[in-house]
């Protein structure tokens, strides 16, 4: 049975109508044809490596061109972008606004990655924080927020997140607060923080659909530097415990929300935390291989249990 | 041959559009429920990311099974290692059909890991018995028993295809096949030409099964192997890309008339490519020629012996941001924003589900500053600020 064929009996039953037929009829034969996925992918590399070479020809002239000569475009370049966007955009809504055109958003996270280059090219030249510089990247990054809050940007948000990770990771060397000489700490605070900022963002409905892209990072932050704790710290049992809790919490949060990422990961990286410490117990090879049986075939079971009741795709 | 009837396949691909529509709002809620619910199949399916962390423990376990019996009898022997790795094989096969006809498992995960470890067991199994019996003296890295070992992986995943359905066990039978002209000690050119022309022999079936079943099922499969092969034959003879992305490996040719001869196909396969691509509207074969288009741009200075320069990246980056932006302008002007049956319009909300991927996953590959700045010697010593662009090296 082809699809055609079903749109006809479909048709002929009175499960779809007529003019339905025709639209579905179309698509099918591609008769029109979308090339929307396709032409954003081509934008979206464009704007990368438009921006790298952008980076490597600061990077390799600065010298030879002189300050002006790299600052001044780089701003008319940020500043274009901008005003395009405020230009052009639609008024601001708390909930999801589509963009304008097609190129929009492009636009946007194009000019954010430029302002990144010029900001680093400016400390590296001018060294007005001096020890402060991280600050740039928190200022960065706060630019980036409210940039894409403003015009509904996933690609700036992205950007503001990973930013504002390199700006906990460099905030916390310079205060000594590692967790025994390691990121964790860093992590979990950043984890925190990012949590706390999407579900606050999320109660009072301001983009709320940008929750998810928060949960993400965060999800992968905080059982990260768990595992990590678990793996390589002096007080492997507090981190496993830590971890434990934080897997059920991301397991029992993605049944309810149906968003089994969340499982996988809290599956996942529990896992690897239990039995990096169950392997130190263990004192030959026969009995690892008896260990990622047996355990392996308990998480199977609950998996193929919870995917029965919950994770159907019938 | 298959372990699934057609008709259910068939119906579980026009379930999968129905949901597409409904979404898309081309079918309103109760007749996505209804068309739905008339498509259910006794089969099944869960959700993807569950599928992927199934088939991982499945995975797990398997290997772990395999490996417990040799350590547990502490066996020695080379043959009796491979002789029950073999056993594993069938074993695992044999509980992928049982998991199939009993608990009538799709894409679910379990089953599909059984039979791609089954592949892996039965070409360890190969590797070991064929070096244990026939080729002594040279053991793993000789050409008798890596062609052996490389030839069952090739036609094992071939079988696990054409009976499971598998698209990425066909994909991996193609790279299989694809590398068992490397085995055989040839000229390093000849071990290119037989490797292309054995996923040109690939593109060319698969090209004409697509073109007879169109999207639906099974032509669905055939459109994604046409698109794979044909990436396989650019990817072997692409000389540049080779160097580049494997810069010790010594098989590559010395033959002038072949480094040019490739660079003129490595410069006529995406145009091509991209034809056949939009006049039959694929888009599999589209993306992949885009690809493909974009390697040849970054691969043709290093061909010619050109020196590289910092503001390549930029040059290519604004042909692809122009290109995108006068094709997306050029069928937005047209009547119904529509050119010989294309759009730049998305018909789909899958289409939106992608671009709301790409841009949350974005935030993994952004650079950002990790390190404070170390030295004021006037290059840029130490990565300073910004989420784009600055990094520690900068």
């Amino acid at each position: 049975m082809t699809t055609l064929d079903a749109l006809e009996r479909w048709r002929s039953t009175g499960a779809i109508t007529g003019e339905q037929h025709a639209v579905l009829t179309t698509i099918v034969r591609k008769d029109r044809f979308s090339v929307f996925l396709e032409l954003n992918a081509l934008l979206y590399l464009g704007v990368v490596s438009f921006v790298a070479g952008l980076g490597w020809t600061v990077y390799e002239h600065f010298a030879r061109l002189g300050d002006a000569a790299v600052v001044v475009p780089l701003a008319a370049v940020f500043a274009a972008c901008l005003y395009y966007c405020f230009a052009r955009a639609r008024p601001y809504d708390r909930a999801r606004v589509e963009s304008p055109n097609f190129a929009f958003d492009y636009v946007l996270y194009l000019g954010c990655l430029v302002f990144g280059v010029e900001l680093g090219y400016i400390e590296f030249r001018f060294q007005l924080l001096r020890a402060n510089w991280d600050f740039y990247l928190l200022a960065s990054s706060i630019l980036y927020f409210a940039l894409a809050y403003r015009f509904d940007n996933r690609f700036v948000l992205s950007l503001a997140l990973s930013t504002l990770a390199g700006w906990f990771g460099v905030r916390f060397t310079s205060f000594g607060f590692h967790i025994a000489g390691s990121l964790r700490g860093d992590a979990l605070a950043y984890a925190g923080v990012t949590l706390a900022a999407g579900w606050s963002l999320h109660r009072l409905s301001l983009k709320p659909h940008f929750l998810e892209t928060y949960l993400h990072i965060a999800a992968n932050a905080a059982l990260g530097a768990m595992v990590s704790g678990v793996i390589g710290s002096d007080h492997r049992a507090l981190w496993l415990i830590a971890l434990l809790a934080a897997s059920g919490v991301a397991i029992e949060r993605g049944i309810n929300a149906r968003r089994f990422a969340f499982v996988v990961y809290g599956v996942v990286y529990g896992y690897v935390g239990v039995s990096s410490q169950m392997l130190r117990l263990l004192d030959s090879i026969s009995a690892m291989f008896a260990y990622f049986i047996i355990s392996g075939a308990a998480v199977l079971v609950a998996l193929v249990v919870l995917s029965r009741r919950v994770g159907r795709e019938e | 041959m298959r372990a699934y009837r057609r008709d259910d396949e068939e119906r579980i691909r026009l379930q999968a559009r129905v949901r597409d529509w409904t979404r898309a709002g081309l079918l309103d809620a109760k007749q996505g429920a209804d068309l739905d619910a008339s498509l259910r199949t006794d089969l099944r399916r869960t959700n993807p990311m569950l599928r992927a962390v199934l088939a991982f423990f499945t995975a797990v376990i398997v290997a772990a099974a395999a490996g417990f019996f040799v350590a547990f009898f502490q066996i020695r022997d080379d043959l009796a290692v491979g002789l029950w790795l073999g056993f594993a094989a069938l074993a695992s096969i044999a509980a992928a059909e049982r998991l199939i006809a009993t608990s009538r498992f799709y894409r679910f995960g379990v089953e599909e890991a059984l039979a791609m470890m089954a592949v892996a067991l039965g070409s360890l199994s190969v590797m070991l018995v064929v070096g244990d019996l026939w080729a002594p003296q040279v053991r793993y890295d000789g050409s008798i028993t890596m062609v052996a070992t490389v030839a069952f992986a090739a036609a094992a995943s071939l079988g696990v295809f054409a009976r499971y359905g598998l698209v990425y066990a066909a994909v991996a039978s193609m790279a299989f096949a694809a590398a068992l002209p490397f085995q055989l000690n040839w000229q390093p050119w000849v071990e290119r030409v037989v490797s292309a022309i054995v996923l040109g022999a690939v593109f060319g079936v698969a090209r004409r099964h697509h073109q007879r079943h169109g999207d639906d099922h099974p032509g669905n499969e055939s459109a994604i192997l046409q698109a794979v092969s044909w990436l396989g034959v650019y990817l072997v003879l692409n000389l540049q890309l080779t160097l580049n992305l494997m810069p010790g490996m010594t098989h590559v040719p010395a033959e002038r008339w072949f480094y040019w001869a490739s660079y003129a196909v490595v410069w006529a396969m995406p145009p091509l490519g991209l034809w056949w691509g939009i006049r039959d509207k694929d888009s599999a074969l589209i993306a992949v020629n885009l690809l493909l288009a974009i390697a040849t741009l970054a691969t043709n200075k290093p061909y010619l012996g050109w020196p590289r320069h910092s503001w390549d990246p930029m040059v290519v980056g604004a042909l692809m941001i122009g290109t995108a932006l006068l094709i997306r302008r050029w069928l937005a002007s047209a009547p119904h924003q529509q050119r010989f049956g294309f759009t730049a319009t998305s018909l789909l909300e899958a289409d939106h589900d992608v671009v709301t991927a790409l841009g949350n996953v974005s935030a993994a590959w952004h650079p950002h500053a990790a390190a404070p700045p170390e030295t004021s010697d006037p290059r840029f010593g130490g990565g300073r600020s910004g989420g784009g662009g600055a990094t520690g090296s900068f």
